[in-house]
């Protein structure tokens, strides 16, 4: 038997394994790609949410600024500027930890400016006159509140409110230190602690400055998202980034969490697959040493079934002798689920120029036992016959070969010896089917034979002796069990089915032979046959 | 009673041996006996048949199908009992017994 690689190759993996792997990961990738636009896009929605709220809570303290001024102004119009009201309306809001570091009350007449009283220390304001000018004649503004930037060592807001009475009007002046080098953090308790900021204001006439910043670098950089907030007449931009995900860490991590499971389900996939390919492999390489285990049974049974036919061509004669006035052929088939040998036998002699031996049998049981007892009676038959013995003498010397007892197998056999000059026939018959006689337009008998006992089963058994006159023309069917019989089927079925079969015309004798066989084993034999033909010829 | 189940290449036969107050043997053969496990039936009857005497009788009353591998083992059995009685076989048994000229060696029981 060919020698066979069960395994595959330890290493290389399939190209569907590969393939498999790659669209894993190819689709994991996508995955990963689509939630992180998801989540970024959810992101910033969330986070222009976030600046919209803390830019509303700005804008709702900004009153705060505008109404102690205000207040300060109309106090100071309705005393007429005095001081004393006022530094006492203003004291509340004025000092360390309150919301201005001072406030002063300015009358302002005929475009010129006077200081008439300060709470807290003193504006710088007052060393920028320029500025000074600027914030108490600008045109007025839809808003009362004007809002200016200090540029000092520590820069400051100003804010300025103006009361507008008939003897002139006052304005009130309110300066906010800014937080020192802009630095401010967003209390760690505050709903906007997961935020970091940077608060601009927008003056008239100059510059953005900043205000305030959690942050350490500007400008911020990165997601972020701002908005304007109306101060007076000047705005807050307030820029707002994310310290950290705001949706959760968790969300910021599924796209990679998607990633990291879809390659590992990819290479999982991957693995399962390369697993299945060799499995089928496997199994494909099994099959074929199966095939191959199967083709060498068959070529072995073959080979037996070659061995056990060539022994059974060799043990029946090969060529059978021709005679005027008579014609003989004669069929052996093997059983076609057997590669044993069988025991079924024919034989042709001629004995004298008139006389021939015409003789079948069949041994029961079949292997080589059955075969060589089948042989050394044919033989033996074949040596009677020559002896000048008639059948029925014949087949009692047989039995003295044969012994069930001692040797397993019986034997049924029809001799018969044919006298070619009368046309009669003489017969003895030990357990064997009677032969067949079909006459000439079809009709057909079994011939009337005394049946005697099987060949092997007594010792001295007693066989009749019966002569039959065969009529011109006619064909006489001598053959074995196995060409009538079928397993669980009644005897006279065959035997009738026999007869059915040789209900044909015209033809050789051996074309009626195989039309017979053919007729009645279409699909071969289950059991050995032997068939012999004799037809006289007119 | 003793039995046996045989069966060999899809072929099933059994053989026990059936009571008998007469003193008779009385060997059962059941199923199908054919040249697949005609020498294992065959075996098993001869270790029933061994040390009994008087008449042997076979009840073939279930066996469906026999070959001349099965006749053959009956005759061997029977041999020195000088045959034997065969009790209700088929009439395909039966015919085949007859037609091979046996009747007188493999009795059929009245």
């Amino acid at each position: 038997m060919p020698a066979r690689q069960a395994w595959p190759g330890p290493s290389r993996l399939s190209t569907l394994g590969i393939a498999v792997m790659l669209g894993g990961l190819v689709l994991s990738g996508v995955l990963s790609w689509t939630t992180r636009s998801l989540y970024g896009n959810s992101e910033g929605k969330l986070l222009l949410l976030r600046v919209r709220d803390a830019g509303s809570l700005l804008s709702v303290s900004l009153p705060g600024i505008q109404t102690p001024l205000a207040s300060a102004a109309a106090t100071a119009l309705a005393t007429n500027g005095n001081a004393r009201q006022f530094t006492s309306s203003v004291a509340p809001s004025v000092g360390r930890g309150r919301r201005f570091d001072s406030i002063s009350l300015w009358k302002i007449q005929a475009g010129s400016y006077r200081l008439v009283a300060v709470s807290g220390l003193a504006p710088h304001l007052l060393s920028s006159p320029g500025r000074a000018r600027t914030i108490f004649q600008s045109a007025p503004s839809t808003s009362p509140l004007r809002v200016t930037y200090v540029a000092t060592s520590q820069p400051r807001l100003g804010y300025a409110i103006t009361a507008t009475g008939t003897e002139g009007h006052y304005a009130v002046y309110g300066e906010a230190a800014l937080p020192r080098a802009g630095r401010l953090q967003i209390a760690k308790d505050s709903a906007f602690s997961d935020l970091d900021y940077a608060l601009y204001v927008n003056t008239r006439g100059q510059s953005s400055h900043l205000v305030a910043t959690s942050v350490a670098r500007l400008p911020i950089r990165g997601e972020s998202a701002s908005v304007r907030i109306p101060f007076g007449d000047a705005s807050l931009d307030l820029v707002m980034t994310p310290r950290g995900p705001l949706v959760g860490t968790f969300f910021a991590d599924v796209p990679w969490i998607v990633l990291a499971v879809g390659v590992l389900l990819s290479i999982a996939a991957g693995l399962m697959t390369e697993r299945l390919v060799r499995r089928r492999k496997l199994a494909e390489n099994i099959a074929d040493q199966l095939d191959d285990v199967a083709t060498e049974n068959q070529r072995l049974y073959d080979e037996q079934r070659t061995i056990a036919e060539t022994l059974q061509h060799a043990l029946l004669p090969q060529d059978l002798p021709q005679f005027e006035g008579l014609d003989i052929s004669a069929l052996y088939i093997s059983g076609s689920d057997s590669v044993e040998v069988g025991g079924d036998w024919y034989d042709v002699l001629a004995l004298d120029d008139d006389h021939v031996l015409v003789v079948v049998g069949d041994v029961s049981g079949r292997g080589l036992r059955a075969a060589t007892i089948m042989a050394s009676l044919r033989f033996a038959t074949r040596a009677y016959a020559q002896q000048g013995d008639p059948p029925d003498a014949i087949l009692a010397k047989l039995s003295l070969l044969l012994d069930v007892v001692r040797d397993g197998h019986f034997a049924t056999v029809l001799c018969m010896v044919v006298d070619l000059s009368t046309g009669k026939v003489a017969i003895t018959n030990a357990g064997h089917p009677a032969p067949l006689l079909v006459e000439l337009r079809g009709a057909s008998a079994f011939l009337d034979t005394t049946v005697g006992m099987p060949v092997g089963v007594v010792e001295r058994p007693t066989y009749a002796a019966d002569a039959l006159a065969i009529p011109r023309d006619s064909t006489l069917l001598v053959f074995t069990d196995g060409l009538i019989e079928r397993r669980g089927e009644a005897l006279d079925v065959g035997l009738q089915r026999l007869r059915d079969a040789t209900d044909v015309s015209g033809g050789s004798l051996e074309e009626f032979l195989s039309a017979v066989v053919g007729s009645l084993l279409p699909g071969g034999a289950e059991d050995d046959v032997a068939i012999v033909g004799l037809r006289w010829k007119s | 009673m003793e039995e046996l189940e045989l069966e060999r290449d899809g072929t099933r036969g059994s053989v026990e041996v059936l009571p008998d107050i007469s003193g008779r043997t009385v060997i059962k053969l059941s199923g199908e006996i054919d040249i697949s496990n005609a020498g294992l039936v065959g075996a098993t009857v001869g270790r029933f048949v061994e040390g009994t005497s008087g008449t042997l009788v076979f009840d073939l009353t279930d066996l469906q199908f026999m070959d001349s591998s099965g006749i053959a083992l009956l005759l061997r059995a029977s041999a020195h009992r000088g045959g034997a009685e065969l009790r209700g076989p088929s009439p395909t048994i039966r015919r085949v017994i007859e037609a091979t000229g046996l009747s007188s060696v493999l009795r059929f029981e009245p």
